[in-house]
């Protein structure tokens, strides 16, 4: 399963970052993918992105001014219609509809940066620590997801009525590493712009990608706005992990493997399950499955008896 | 394992039920607001700010 995920990761990324020509001339696509978002993190100013980021859509299109005059007279329905063309309705929608349906799915399967922390989390180093750090961290996403890209775009504004994107500004290391560090290598003009901005998001991704060799996905864990978008849906996506109480053997493999830290056994359905899948896949008796129409239902079968085999390793 | 009574095994069907049926309300919600967004030219907002460097968002501006 795990290389199986990888390999979709793989084209995930080839896919949505697949311009070419923008890593050849420092330009970025312009062409009619750029009106929808990917389901993903990925910095639309990335030489290769071919869509929009949902999370940078958000804020720009908040940033940007909503069409509301609360100034001027309205009828209810011109003040709804005013309201509703200020905010990233679209962008919302999309993320909802595939929320609905497969939960947290396109950061354990699709998203090139939880891929990159994948990648980097392999590297071996003296000590790791299993799953994804202190709980508490991972509430910080919920007030990223608030503050940064809902809040602050909207009220943090100039005189013109114009604000920022400030996550995308102030955090989003992916942006950082797929389009800060390759644009000013591919447009010389660029490097002389680079300053205190640039160092602050350099050192946050060097410290991100120490961490990444530490703890699992402690991006997706800790920061990422859209997993804290995508998290409540799992409880209620129509495909979601069930587990079978009835066929587990307690041997705590599904934890050992869990990048966000949860015990799949009490927690299957959990905000912060990015459905990897990787738990499902190391149980030896299948007590944990993905369920939903098209799929083997969940089926009450006879405890499970036999003695698991021994932990595999989990990445290391 | 301690059985569950009849009240909490109707609740925890009920509960069942209701969150099989949830994500239709949800993916409906989602399909309603993605239509509104597309009527009221939001992917138009979006391929305008998405075809040029944002140089903020990147760290260089």
């Amino acid at each position: 399963m795990s290389e199986r995920r990888t390999v979709v990761q793989a084209l995930s990324t080839l896919l949505t970052n697949g311009y070419v020509k923008g890593f050849v001339t420092g330009n970025i696509y312009t062409g009619p993918l750029k009106h929808v978002c990917v389901p993903t993190l990925n910095c639309y100013s990335c030489p290769g992105a071919l869509c929009a980021c949902p999370v940078g859509a958000v804020q720009v299109v908040l940033a940007g001014g909503g069409g509301f005059d609360p100034t001027a007279p309205h009828t209810i329905w011109t003040k709804l219609a005013g309201i509703l063309s200020g905010a990233p309705v679209f962008v919302i929608g999309f993320l909802t509809l595939l929320a609905a349906f497969v939960g947290r799915a396109s950061c354990g399967w699709l998203c090139p940066f939880g891929w990159f922390q994948d990648l980097v989390h392999r590297i071996p180093v003296p000590f790791t620590k299993r799953g994804g750090g202190a709980r508490g961290l991972h509430y910080l996403k919920y007030l990223i997801l608030v503050g940064m890209v809902v809040l602050m775009p909207l009220f943090l504004v100039d005189s013109f009525g114009f604000s920022e994107p400030y996550f995308c500004k102030l955090v989003c290391p992916a942006g950082t590493l797929e389009g800060g560090l390759l644009l000013p290598i591919l447009q010389p003009d660029l490097r002389g712009m680079l300053g205190k901005l640039f160092a602050w998001k350099v050192s946050l991704l060097v410290l991100l990608i120490g961490l990444m060799t530490v703890f699992r996905r402690p991006f997706c864990n800790w920061l990422c706005p859209l997993g804290a978008w995508f998290g409540p849906f799992n409880r209620i996506s129509l495909y979601r992990l069930e587990f079978d109480k009835n066929k587990c053997v307690q041997c705590g493999l599904c934890m050992k493997v869990c990048p966000s830290g949860l015990d799949p056994v009490r927690e299957c359905d959990s905000s912060d399950c990015v459905r990897c899948l990787d738990c499902g896949h190391i149980c030896p008796k299948q007590a944990i499955a993905v369920r939903g129409p098209g799929l083997p239902s969940a089926t009450t079968s006879r405890p499970a008896d036999a003695v698991p085999p021994s932990a595999p390793g989990t990445g290391h | 394992m301690r059985p569950m009574s009849d009240r909490t095994a109707f609740r925890e069907s009920r509960r069942g039920a209701l969150r099989n049926h949830a994500w239709l309300a949800v993916a409906a919600t989602g399909a309603v607001l993605l239509a509104l967004g597309i009527a009221l030219g939001e992917p138009a907002k979006i391929f305008e700010k998405a075809t040029a460097i944002c140089l903020q968002c990147i760290g260089i501006g």
